[in-house]
C-alpha cells in the first residue's frame, strides 16, 4: 500500500479511537554500504529499512509507539497499543503538535548510486594508503543512502522529503615494530564522488600525523594555558555546551546556568553559531524539524549573544518560552581570518588537540578528557606528539576564553566547524 | 515474533550462508519532575542473509518478513558478494566451523504486567522521592526494557532461536548548591523482563535514599588532583575496566588491525593475581546479564579466558578472524539489528574475584582515592583507556575523606594491571551497558574491587 495512504488511514483511526491530536513520521531508507576490512574490500551490505512513529495526545496525556511492519494488522495493533498506553500517562498541557502550515515537498541529492565509482574511489583510497602510508592499519566504508520521509499531523501539516548522500568513514592506527599510535578516525557525508576521498577535509593530514604518532613524549610540565581544539573536538564540546546550557536537556532539568538570557552576552564575542538547515555546502540538509516545523536559518549565538534557545515545542511549552527555531541539525560555527599555521605561530606554549576522549560533562560544565593524537606546541611551533595527558576545563569558561578561530573548517556534511584556540585549560601528564 | 520457516529457503552449495529473522522490542517509561515525559514502545523486525564467497561477504536485508522477500534477499546477498569478488578474489577459503543448535527463550515465567502497572511502580518511586526530598531541583525516574529475539540458520549446521531481555531502572537526582547544579544517578536491574527484576516499589526506597545521600556528599566535593595515585576501584568500576581497558584490545579484529595486544600473546600483561574472562552465559552457577549460548554465526559460545594468572592467553573471535589468525572459535560474533553483520563483540567481561576485603584495601591507601561509580568509557588500540568517575572519595591515611568532583581516569591498561596488588572477594555485575563499535549492542561487565595505580584527571 502507498505509504501516504498508510499514514492517512492511521491518522483517521487514531482520531476515531479518541485521540485529540496525533502526529507521525514515516521514514524509509535504502543503503548500499561498501566496507574495507583489514585493508581490503570485504563486505557489500544492502539495507532496506522503514519506520513509522505514532505520537498521540489525549486529555493532555501523551504516548508514542514505533513499528516497522506496515501490514494492516501490525498498524492496527500499534494503534490499539498506543491508545491504551496514553490512558496510563499523566496529563501535562505542554504536550502539543505543530500548528497548520502549508504542505511542502523537499528533494535533494543524486537520484541513483554510482556503484562503479564507489568501488573506484575505495580502491583508489586503499592504493594511496598502502603507497603513501604503508605503516597505517585501517578499515573504511563508503555508502550511498537514499531516503524518503513523511511528516503528517492532525492539524493538517503534511511534509515530504527525499534525499540521498554518500557517507565515508575510516578508522586507522599506525604501527612500527612494537610501537604504535592511538587510533584516530574521520568521516563525512558528501553529495558526489568527484574528489578522491584522501583529498576531502583533512584526511591526508590526519594520515600523515598518525604515522609520526608512534613516537610520543611527555609534556615537559603540567600547566594551565592554551589549547587549539581541532574541528571535531570544537564541534563535540560546543554541542555539549548548547545541549546542557541552552537546549532541551538543560532547560527541562533546571541545570542551565542561563535559563533567561536571550539578548545577553554570555559567551566570547568571537563566537557566532548558526543553524543553517538549507546550506548548499551540506550533503545532508534537514528542512523539517523533529517536532514538525520548517527548519529556519538563524544565528543561535551571535558575537557571544544568545539569540535563541534551540528547544522543541514540548520544552518551550513546559518552561514557558516561545519556540523559535526548534532543535538544531545543521550547525555552522563562523570561521575566523587566521590560518591554523599562523595561530600556532602566535603561541608561546600549548597543545594542539586533534582528538579528545571524554564522557558526559558535569551539569555545571566541568569536564576532563584524555588528549589523543595531540601535539605539544612551544615557541610558535609544533614540537612533538604527546603521551598520556589529560585536559580539564569548564565548557562555559573556555567558550568565554576564545583567543582565535581558524580560517580552515571541516564540513561533516551536516555541520561546519573550525579550529579554535581557547585558554584556561589545565593540562596534566600522568 | 512469529517464527518463519527458513530451512526450505537455505540454498544448497553455497560456500557459507546465513539466514536471519530478528525482532528488537523496547519499552521506555520516564518521569521527569512528576511528568511522564516518555511513554514509548518500539518494535523493529526484519530479515537478513549474508554469504561468504571468494573471500568476501555479501549481505542484504529487508523489513519485509515473508518467504518471497527472503528469497530476494538471498539473491541480493549472493550478487553483492559476486560484485565485490570482481575486485577482490582470494579463491575458496573455508571458514572454521563449530555449529550447534539450540533454543534459549527467556520470557518471564511470572504474570506479565500492563504498562499501567509499570507506570504505577515508577509513580510510587517518584512520589517517595519528592515527598522525602523536597529540596531536589530535578528528579528523573526511568525504566527501559529491551528484548532481542533472533532466529538464525547457517549452511554449516548452526541453528538458534533466542530471546534475550533486560530491564533497567535509572534514578537521577539533582540539587542546586551554591548556584550550581549537582547531579548523581545510579542504575539497577539487569537480565530478564520487568517482572523478573521489579515488584514492590518499597524495595527501592533505600536505594533512592542512598543515591540522595551520595548526592549530598557531592555538595562538599573537592577537585581531584591531576596525576597518578594509588586507588581502590570499587566493584562497580571493575566491569568497565575489564571491558574498556582490556576487552577491546583483545577483540581479534582489533588485533589484526594492529592492537598492542597482538604483541603480548602468552606473555605477562598483569600481576599474576589477575584473571580476566569474557563469559559466554554462566558464572558461578548464575546466568550472566547478557547470556550468549550460540553466536550469530551459529557457533557454540564458550568462555574466553583472556588473561589467566597475569598471562595473556586468548583473543575473542568470529569466523573470519579465527580463519585469519588460525585460532579456534570463541562465539563472539554478534549483531544488533536485523540488518547488521555480526562483529566481534564482548558478552560478559569480568575480572575474577580475589581474597581481600574492601575495607582492608581502603585502609592500605596512604594518599589516594576510592572511586565508586563510573559513567562512560572509551578504549584505544594502545590499551590506553579513559572513563568518567561519577562518585569518588579522597582517601588519606586509610580513611575515606571528602567526595571528589566528577572527573575522568585514564591509563595504559596493561601497565595498570601490573599495579594491581589487591582484589576483593566480592563481585558486581552491571547490565545497562551499550557498547558502540559501528553498531550498539548490550554487554555485561563485572568484577570485584581492585587496588591499583590510576591516572586521575583533575586540577
Amino acid at each position: 500500500m502507498d505509504k501516504r495512504i498508510i499514514m492517512k488511514n492511521a491518522l483517521a483511526a487514531l482520531k476515531e479511537k479518541g485521540a485529540d491530536k496525533a502526529s507521525m513520521w514515516l521514514t524509509g531508507k535504502v543503503k548500499e554500504e561498501f566496507n574495507i576490512v583489514y585493508k581490503e574490500l570485504n563486505l557489500l551490505r544492502t539495507v532496506e529499512s522503514q519506520n513509522l512513529l505514532l505520537v498521540v495526545i489525549k486529555d493532555n496525556k501523551q504516548a508514542t509507539t514505533r513499528l516497522n511492519q506496515f501490514d494492516e494488522a501490525s498498524v492496527a495493533n500499534a494503534i490499539d497499543e498506543v491508545m491504551t498506553s496514553v490512558e496510563s500517562s499523566n496529563a501535562d498541557p505542554a504536550f502539543d503538535i505543530s500548528p497548520m502550515q502549508d504542505p511542502q515537498v523537499f528533494s535533494d541529492g543524486a537520484a541513483q548510486m554510482e556503484a562503479d565509482k564507489i568501488v573506484f574511489r575505495l580502491n583508489e583510497f586503499t592504493k594511496t594508503m598502502k603507497h603513501d602510508f604503508p605503516n597505517v592499519y585501517f578499515d573504511a566504508s563508503l555508502s550511498f543512502g537514499k531516503y524518503t520521509n513523511y511528516y503528517l499531523n492532525s492539524n493538517g501539516v503534511d511534509y515530504a522529503e527525499t534525499g540521498s548522500s554518500y557517507s565515508f568513514m575510516t578508522m586507522f592506527t599506525a604501527k612500527v615494530g612494537r610501537k604504535m599510535s592511538s587510533f584516530n578516525y574521520t568521516g563525512f557525508d558528501i553529495a558526489n564522488l568527484d574528489k578522491p576521498l584522501m583529498e576531502i577535509n583533512s584526511t591526508r593530514e590526519l594520515m600523515r600525523q598518525i604515522t609520526e604518532q608512534t613516537e610520543t613524549k611527555a609534556i615537559p610540565k603540567n600547566f594551565t594555558g592554551d589549547v587549539i581544539l581541532c574541528p571535531f573536538v570544537t564541534g563535540d564540546l560546543l554541542e555539549s555546551l548548547i545541549s546542557q546550557q541552552f537546549g532541551n536537556s538543560g532547560l527541562l532539568t533546571n541545570s542551565s546556568r542561563f535559563p533567561d538570557h536571550i539578548g545577553q552576552q554570555i559567551l566570547h564575542s568571537k563566537l557566532t553559531v548558526y543553524n543553517k538547515p538549507s546550506d548548499e555546502r551540506f550533503a545532508n540538509k534537514n528542512p523539517i524539524t523533529g517536532d514538525g516545523f520548517l527548519a529556519k536559518e538563524a544565528a543561535i549565538i551571535e558575537n557571544g549573544v544568545l539569540n535563541h534557545y534551540p528547544i522543541g515545542l514540548f520544552t518551550a511549552n513546559k518552561v514557558g518560552k516561545k519556540r523559535t527555531i526548534g532543535d538544531v541539525d545543521n550547525m555552522v560555527v563562523e570561521s575566523g581570518l587566521k590560518p591554523l599555521e599562523d595561530i600556532i605561530k602566535s603561541m608561546d606554549m600549548g597543545i594542539l588537540c586533534m582528538r579528545a576522549s571524554f564522557g558526559q560533562p558535569n551539569a555545571n560544565g566541568d569536564m576532563s578528557a584524555v588528549l589523543k593524537n595531540s601535539y605539544y606546541i612551544e615557541n610558535g611551533a609544533i614540537q612533538y606528539p604527546i603521551s598520556e595527558s589529560m585536559m580539564s576545563l569548564n565548557l562555559v569558561d573556555i567558550f568565554n576564553n576564545i583567543k582565535e578561530i581558524s580560517y580552515e573548517t571541516f564540513n561533516t556534511g551536516s555541520s561546519i566547524f573550525p579550529y579554535m584556540l581557547v585558554g584556561g585549560v589545565a593540562i596534566s601528564h600522568k | 515474533m512469529k517464527k518463519m520457516s527458513l530451512t526450505p529457503l537455505l540454498p544448497l552449495g553455497a560456500e557459507y550462508l546465513e539466514l536471519k529473522q530478528q525482532e528488537n522490542r523496547s519499552q521506555n517509561l520516564s518521569y521527569l519532575n512528576g511528568t511522564l515525559v516518555g511513554n514509548n514502545n518500539s518494535i523493529s523486525g526484519g530479515i537478513m542473509s549474508r554469504t561468504f564467497t571468494g573471500g568476501v561477504w555479501g549481505l542484504a536485508s529487508s523489513a519485509d518478513m515473508s518467504s518471497s522477500s527472503m528469497e530476494k534477499v538471498i539473491k541480493k546477498a549472493i550478487s553483492n558478494a559476486s560484485l565485490l569478488s570482481k575486485s577482490v578474489n582470494k579463491g575458496m577459503l573455508i571458514l572454521p566451523s563449530s555449529p550447534v543448535k539450540g533454543e534459549y527463550l527467556f520470557f518471564t515465567k511470572k504474570k506479565q504486567l500492563t504498562t499501567a502497572q509499570k507506570i504505577d511502580f515508577l509513580s510510587a518511586l517518584d512520589n517517595y522521592t519528592i515527598t522525602k526530598y523536597p529540596d531536589l531541583s530535578t528528579r528523573q525516574i526511568s525504566f527501559f526494557q529491551d528484548e532481542m529475539e533472533k532466529y538464525i540458520l547457517t549452511t554449516d549446521g548452526g541453528e538458534m532461536h533466542t530471546m534475550t531481555p533486560r530491564a533497567i531502572l535509572v534514578i537521577v537526582l539533582m540539587v542546586n548548591h551554591n548556584g550550581e547544579p549537582l547531579t548523581h544517578y545510579d542504575v539497577f536491574g539487569g537480565f530478564g523482563q520487568f517482572e523478573d527484576n521489579f515488584s514492590d516499589p518499597a524495595e527501592y526506597y533505600p536505594v533512592i535514599d542512598q543515591v540522595y545521600n551520595e548526592l549530598m556528599d557531592k555538595k562538599d566535593a573537592v577537585f581531584a588532583r591531576g596525576g597518578t595515585f594509588e586507588c581502590v576501584l570499587d566493584a562497580k568500576l571493575a566491569g568497565i575496566l575489564s571491558h574498556e581497558a582490556i576487552g577491546h584490545t583483545t577483540e581479534a579484529d582489533f588485533v589484526i588491525n594492529g592492537s598492542i595486544a597482538g604483541e603480548y600473546l602468552n606473555q605477562p600483561v598483569a600481576n599474576d593475581i589477575v584473571t580476566l574472562i569474557d563469559i559466554a552465559h554462566t558464572w558461578d552457577g548464575k546466568t550472566c546479564p547478557v547470556p550468549v549460548f550460540i553466536d550469530d554465526e551459529g557457533t557454540k559460545a564458550e568462555d574466553c579466558v583472556i588473561i589467566e594468572n597475569g598471562i595473556l592467553k586468548r583473543y575473542m573471535h568470529n569466523k573470519e578472524s579465527a580463519l585469519k589468525l588460525g585460532h579456534t572459535l570463541t562465539g563472539n560474533a554478534r549483531a544488533y539489528a536485523y540488518s547488521d553483520e555480526p562483529l566481534i563483540r564482548m558478552r560478559n567481561t569480568m575480572i575474577v574475584p580475589g581474597r581481600d576485603k574492601l575495607k582492608d584495601m581502603i585502609a592500605s591507601i596512604e594518599d589516594g582515592y576510592y572511586l565508586v561509580t563510573s559513567s562512560n568509557g572509551q578504549a584505544d588500540a594502545t590499551s590506553e583507556f579513559m572513563f568518567g568517575i561519577g562518585l569518588g572519595y579522597e582517601v588519606k591515611n586509610g580513611k575515606i575523606g571528602k567526595a571528589i568532583k566528577e572527573t575522568s581516569i585514564s591509563g595504559v591498561a596493561f601497565d595498570l594491571l601490573k599495579t594491581v596488588t589487591m582484589i576483593s572477594d566480592d563481585m558486581n555485575w552491571t547490565a545497562a551497558g551499550m557498547c558502540g563499535k559501528k553498531q550498539m549492542i548490550p554487554v555485561g561487565m563485572g568484577g570485584p574491587a581492585l587496588k591499583c595505580k590510576v591516572n586521575m584527571g583533575g586540577k
